[in-house]
């Protein structure tokens, strides 16, 4: 009889002590090519083609060393394409990354580094200064949807976006090549249907209609 | 007729003649006892059971009703007495008691002093009327009469117990284990001596335990009761032999040579370079097993050990294309390349594995209410290793049949083994009112998959320092034979060994090795009260804790396995354990080590409340939560599962000969710990190409080095990618639905089993059984494959995933007949349907064994026309089994036995390569749109001899005939239609075969049609003979 009461006791207690709710997510990212639409901050007046910049295709990748903080990376096509002209320089961003979401759901990446390519021969100077980076953390958004601020410059000129990015970056193009923002909307692609996405013109790619998270 | 005697005294009397009235087992007798003269009850009337099995013997009084109830005995054949002052004593011999079962004995009793000539009776039943449950109780009576354990397939050589549960109606034998109620195996509970013993990794059966050693085996296809849990399958119980106040035994031998076995049906098929094929050399088993007192009535022992092997011949040949003058191969009528095979190539191989099995039991009466048993198994085998490939212990079949690589980089070793310790306390009080059963259980299984060498996985000397490399090149012609393999004449293959091309070739070690300890430790606690409030009720109350750990070291050898490119230009890191500290700053590892730990908490309630011997009512509730750890972290939990089981039980005889009953239940799934150990955290592996010009890998210098310098690597990652040389697969946090719900399904059962007035002790009965799916745990990717989440298909956040659907339906009628007066009969035909989109816990066609995470629902892309009958649905089963003993002289008997099984054919399909998935994956028709294979007929027979030494003493010689008539049907045929890329016609049929497409939507070439579509691969098993030889004493 106490054998069994013992039993019901441990079972009783553990039962008690035991959350009930699966496990945080943590601060997964989603891999790689992400689809992003660069917002000019108000206020600026636009001075050159560095305020032109309406979409871009971003490399973003999570790295878990085996010790010191998890990192992430941004890699914007733009600075890939330099490469052969500045073979040395980083093309990419990177910084701490959190490890756990905030309040908020959101995972926020830190210090990123600037990325800059310049080719001085072809008067090429293009730089890249993410910060705010946070990048959202939920079931149905795992890892998928960014939101942050770069400083960009390109030549002379520097200007400051607000950058809405989601993963994958797909395709919305019409039959006529026309950006069609119903097809950001459409099964098959792999999209999260949940996600509100217009058509980006600039890249033809679906990327998020308002400021993550930007869900229907 | 009122004449009571004292209690007191009589209950005085009771404990007198009852110095071990113990508790052993989990069977019960009841009754009520009547007066023969005025039909009214008796009270008070002691009642004593006896049996050989029971330590002891067992004594109760029956009470105001006339009732009695002797719980927690053991299975076996009682004589039950009843004596009262007033009445004539009574016996009832030759009662026999099933495991797990209530059966019920009804008494008319004689007064002392008759009035008048009456007719006095006792019946027993062999009804068990406390059960709605369906399925078949087997014992030593049954396996050693009737030949079962088929020679071939999982656990043929040690004859396991679990191999008995494929005899039950509706079961079939699939690939790990048996199908019941057209579930798949591993969704079965195995309990041991009242412990667990599923493999805590994958659910399949982890005690691979022969039959020798085992008193009774009960299989139970449905209606279980809220105190068997964790299943969503059937539950295979058994118990062991225990010892007994004589000292009795038997040593035995069995074999079954490979020259005795038929030849089976050659598989047409186009033959490669290398050919080969797989044939029984012999499998057998010899042993002992010996019960009997240390202390009489106190303390009694059995211990048993039995080795046993198993050895397949491989035989390898290789071949070379023939030409024609011209240089042109030939075509045979097929349209089939000709091949002859190339002299001084063909090689002999054995694949062995040889098993260990013990058991020791200790069963201690420590007075007359408490009870207390120890047992100790285990199955140690080693498989494989020094020239000799391996037999997996999963499925019995050899790891290689047509060995198209090198013997190093196809052969292992294989150290598995299994261990069991249960301790169980049964203890009454309150004169058998009040019952305690307790029990802890020890379940540990190592399996350790070495290379052929020895080496364990992690280990870097000999073979595990050696990448595997696959050679897959298509394009500018496949490699050549002579560019591994030293021939005799290299001539025969051409100038440069075009005539003898090998594609899916593997060199150098064998890859993946793996090295798995899991623990299971649990702990049972149940209590049964016995009181009356309108009607009897048996009330009990149970938990049922159990924590399951399992430590998996993940190794390939040479730290990666090479896949040539299709051009031969470069080799890709098919498989390679390792992170990125950061942009192509990469950690090769030599291994990986996941533990994962699962705890089951469970509690239950039930009562079988019984009124007037006309119904019973079993009501219960289970309570399960189980959590799930992977890396020391939550990896889920699955909490607050409420099964119900509720079942109704119409005696119309009033006195165990007859029931009408319906039941029922929700079944809840324990999952297994290999979801976690894949998944949480995941694999972390890692990519790079080689340039096949700087780095050949069939060099085990240059596989070691330069193949793995960043020299030899190539630039292929895209443009946004941060690295140039490395990509990453895997280890991405596996995201778990917040809304998960725990795997269930619900069964409902009706039934009705009467004794047959014409047919002593046998009884016949029909079932009907209803089982469908509720949630089901899967694992998804919307996004082709690159993440993963666990979730339920059809609900929470994958709602636009197909809901998973197995409805089984099925009737049964049945007839069995025990074994006495030197015969047994079982027979049954089981309906059935199984349809739907979900299998279970594995999939049949391509034998991957990863429950809950298995390929199926992994895309949305996948489940077209998924739905149809499931590889499980047969629609006729017949089943027959019968054996008498045949008395010829006045110390010789001769026992004929024999079975039947009828099966009708499975569906098949029509199968094509899923873009991601690949061959096999994409259902180009829905399912089962093939045509089904025919029927499977097996008649097996046996012939015994039996000389009677003495009075305890027999020698038996016997012959097993399996597959008597060499039936070869066929079994399964090649599905896949097309091995390219092709879109499925939703709900198709043959008929628009001609419009298939490929992904793009362009017309399919009839050229990629499959020119072996439709033809067999497998056939049945053919004739084997096992011959055996015991001496029982």
């Amino acid at each position: 009889m106490r054998f069994t009461s013992t039993f019901a006791v441990v079972s009783l207690s553990l039962l008690a002590g035991c959350e009930v709710a699966q496990p945080s997510i943590g601060c997964p990212v989603q891999r790689i090519t992400w689809a992003a639409r660069f917002n000019l901050v108000e206020g600026q007046a636009a001075v050159g083609d560095c305020t032109l910049k309406g979409g871009e295709l971003l490399g973003i990748q999570k790295f878990v060393p085996a010790s010191g903080p998890d990192q992430l990376v941004i890699k914007p096509l733009t600075l890939a394409a330099l490469d052969d002209g500045d073979p040395e320089a980083p093309p990419y961003s990177q910084g701490t990354f959190a490890s756990e979401p905030d309040a908020d759901d959101f995972c926020a990446a830190t210090e990123l580094t600037v990325a800059r390519k310049a080719i001085p021969e072809e008067g090429v100077d293009v730089a890249y200064q993410w910060t705010e980076v946070k990048i959202l953390s939920r079931p149905n958004a795992p890892g998928s949807q960014l939101a942050g601020r770069v400083n960009y410059t390109e030549g002379g000129c520097t200007a400051e976006y607000e950058v809405w990015a989601q993963w994958p970056a797909v395709f919305c193009d019409d039959e006529e090549g026309n950006p069609s923002d119903a097809i950001c909307g459409e099964e098959g692609h792999g999209l999260n249907l949940e996600f509100a996405s217009v058509c980006d013109p600039t890249t033809l790619r679906c990327v998020p209609a308002q400021r993550p998270p930007s869900f229907r | 007729m009122n004449r009571r005697t004292p209690r007191a005294f009589l209950g005085l009397i009771a404990a007198l003649l009852a110095p071990a009235a113990i508790a052993q087992g989990t069977s019960v007798l009841t009754g009520t006892i009547v007066d023969a003269e005025s039909n009214q009850p008796v009270p008070d009337v002691v009642v004593t059971a006896t049996s050989p099995s029971l330590q002891g013997e067992q004594n109760v009084l029956t009470d105001s009703a006339g009732s009695f109830r002797i719980p927690q005995l053991p299975p076996g054949t009682y004589v039950l007495r009843f004596s009262h002052s007033d009445y004539q004593p009574m016996k009832q011999p030759e009662v026999v008691l099933r495991l797990d079962s209530t059966v019920r004995a009804n008494v008319k009793l004689a007064p002392s002093v008759l009035r008048e000539e009456i007719l006095v009776e006792g019946v027993t039943a062999t009804i068990d009327v406390a059960s709605a449950s369906t399925g078949v109780t087997l014992d030593s009576d049954f396996t050693r009469r009737i030949p079962v354990s088929l020679p071939t397939g999982k656990g043929a050589a040690a004859r396991t117990f679990d191999s008995l549960a494929e005899i039950a109606p509706g079961a079939q034998t699939d690939l790990y284990g048996t199908s019941i109620s057209g579930t798949t195996s591993p969704e079965n509970g195995f309990v041991l001596d009242g412990t667990t013993v599923n493999d805590p990794g994958f659910g399949i059966n982890g005690t691979s335990l022969t039959v020798d050693f085992i008193d009774e085996v009960k299989v139970i296809t449905g209606g279980y009761l809220p105190e068997y849990g964790r299943a969503t399958g059937g539950v295979i119980t058994a118990v062991t032999k225990s010892g007994s106040n004589e000292f009795h035994g038997s040593v035995f031998g069995n074999l079954t040579p490979g020259p005795l076995v038929a030849a089976g049906t050659e598989i047409r098929q186009e033959a490669g370079t290398v050919s080969g094929n797989a044939s029984l050399w012999n499998v057998g088993d010899f042993g002992f097993e010996l019960g009997g007192p240390i202390v009489k009535d106190r303390l009694w022992f059995f211990a048993g050990v039995a080795p046993s092997f198993t050895r397949y011949a491989i035989d390898r040949q290789l071949n070379a294309i023939q030409v024609d003058g011209a240089g042109t191969p030939l075509l045979d009528e097929e349209g089939n390349q000709v091949t002859a095979p190339i002299p001084g190539t063909a090689q002999r191989f054995f694949a062995d594995q040889r098993m260990l099995q013990y058991i020791g039991k200790l069963t201690y009466n420590l007075n007359a209410d408490h009870n207390l048993s120890v047992t100790v198994n285990g199955t140690p085998n080693l498989s494989g290793g020094e020239g000799r490939y391996a037999i997996s212990d999963r499925t019995g079949t050899p790891e290689v049949v047509n060995a198209v690589g090198q013997y190093s980089s196809l052969a292992s070793s294989r150290w598995v083994s299994s261990l069991d310790v249960a301790a169980k306390w049964a203890g009454s009080f309150l004169e058998k009112r009040l019952l305690v059963d307790a029990s802890v259980g020890y379940h540990h299984q190592a399996r350790d998959i070495r290379a052929s060498d020895g080496t364990s996985a992690g280990e870097t000397t000999g073979l595990g320092a050696l990448p595997q490399v696959l050679w897959t090149r298509t394009e500018g012609g496949q490699h050549s034979i002579v560019e591994f393999e030293q021939l005799p004449d290299p001539s025969v293959c051409g100038v440069s060994g075009e005539l003898c091309p090998v594609l899916n070739y593997f060199s150098g070690g064998p890859g993946f090795l793996s090295d798995i300890t899991m623990d299971r430790l649990q702990g049972r606690g149940v209590v049964t009260g016995l009181f009356s409030l309108g009607g009897h009720h048996v009330f009990k109350a149970g938990v049922d804790l159990e924590q399951a750990r399992f430590q998996h070291t993940k190794a390939y050898t040479g730290r990666v396995i090479y896949a040539e490119s299709d051009d031969g230009t470069y080799f890709q890191d098919f498989r390679q354990f390792g992170y990125l500290d950061g942009p192509d700053q990469a950690v090769v590892q030599q291994s990986q080590t996941a533990h994962s730990v699962g705890q089951n908490l469970g509690a239950f309630l039930q009562d079988s409340w019984s009124v007037a011997d006309l119904f019973l009512v079993n009501a219960g509730l289970r309570y399960d939560t189980q959590i799930l750890e992977g890396g020391g972290a939550r990896a889920l939990i699955l909490a607050h599962q409420l099964s119900p089981r509720l079942g109704v039980i119409y005696d119309p005889t009033q006195r165990g000969a007859a029931k009408v009953f319906a039941n029922f239940a929700r079944y809840f799934e324990s999952v297994p710990l290999d979801i976690v150990d894949r998944q949480f955290p995941g694999e972390r592996q890692l990519v790079s190409l080689k340039d096949a010009g700087l780095c050949d890998p069939r060099d085990p210098v240059q596989a070691a080095t330069v193949c793995m310098s960043d020299e030899a690597r190539l630039e292929w990652r895209g443009a946004t990618d941060a690295n140039r040389l490395w990509g990453v697969t895997g280890g991405t946090p596996t995201i778990v639905d917040p809304a998960l719900k725990a795997q269930s399904s619900d069964e409902l059962v009706v039934g009705g089993e009467t004794e047959l007035w014409f047919l002593p002790a046998a009884r016949a009965g029909v079932t009907y059984t209803h089982r469908q799916m509720n949630s089901v745990i899967e694992d998804m990717s919307r996004d082709d494959g690159a993440t993963y989440f666990i979730g339920n298909p059809g609900e929470g956040f994958a709602t636009d995933f197909e809901r998973p659907v197995r409805d089984y339906d099925a009737v049964t009628v049945y007839l069995n007949r025990d074994f006495g007066n030197s015969w047994l009969a079982q027979a049954s035909y089981t309906w059935s349907t199984l349809r739907g989109n979900y299998e279970g816990l594995f999939r049949a066609d391509t034998g991957q064994l990863d429950p809950n995470i298995n390929s199926d629902f992994d895309l949305p892309s996948l489940l077209a026309n998924r739905t149809g009958p499931l590889p499980a649905d047969r629609a006729h089963q017949i089943k027959l089994f019968a054996a008498k003993e045949f008395q010829v002289a006045p110390k010789f008997t001769v026992n004929l036995g024999g079975s039947y099984r009828g099966v009708s054919g499975t569906p098949t399909n029509y199968l094509g390569a899923h873009e991601i998935y690949g061959a096999g994956e994409a259902y180009l028709l829905p399912r089962g749109a093939g045509e089904r294979l025919p029927w499977v007929h097996r008649v097996d027979a046996q012939l015994g001899l039996n000389y009677r030494l003495g009075k305890d003493q027999v020698i038996t010689v016997s012959a097993d005939v399996f597959n008597l008539f060499n039936f070869q049907a066929v079994t399964a045929v090649d599905e896949n239609y097309t091995f390219s890329e092709a879109r499925p016609i939703d709900q198709g049929t043959p008929a628009d075969l001609g419009n298939l497409t490929d992904p793009s939507g362009s017309p399919l070439p009839s050229s990629a049609i499959n020119p072996n579509f439709g033809r067999a691969t497998a056939y049945q098993s053919p004739r084997s003979i096992r011959l055996g030889a015991r001496i029982t004493f």
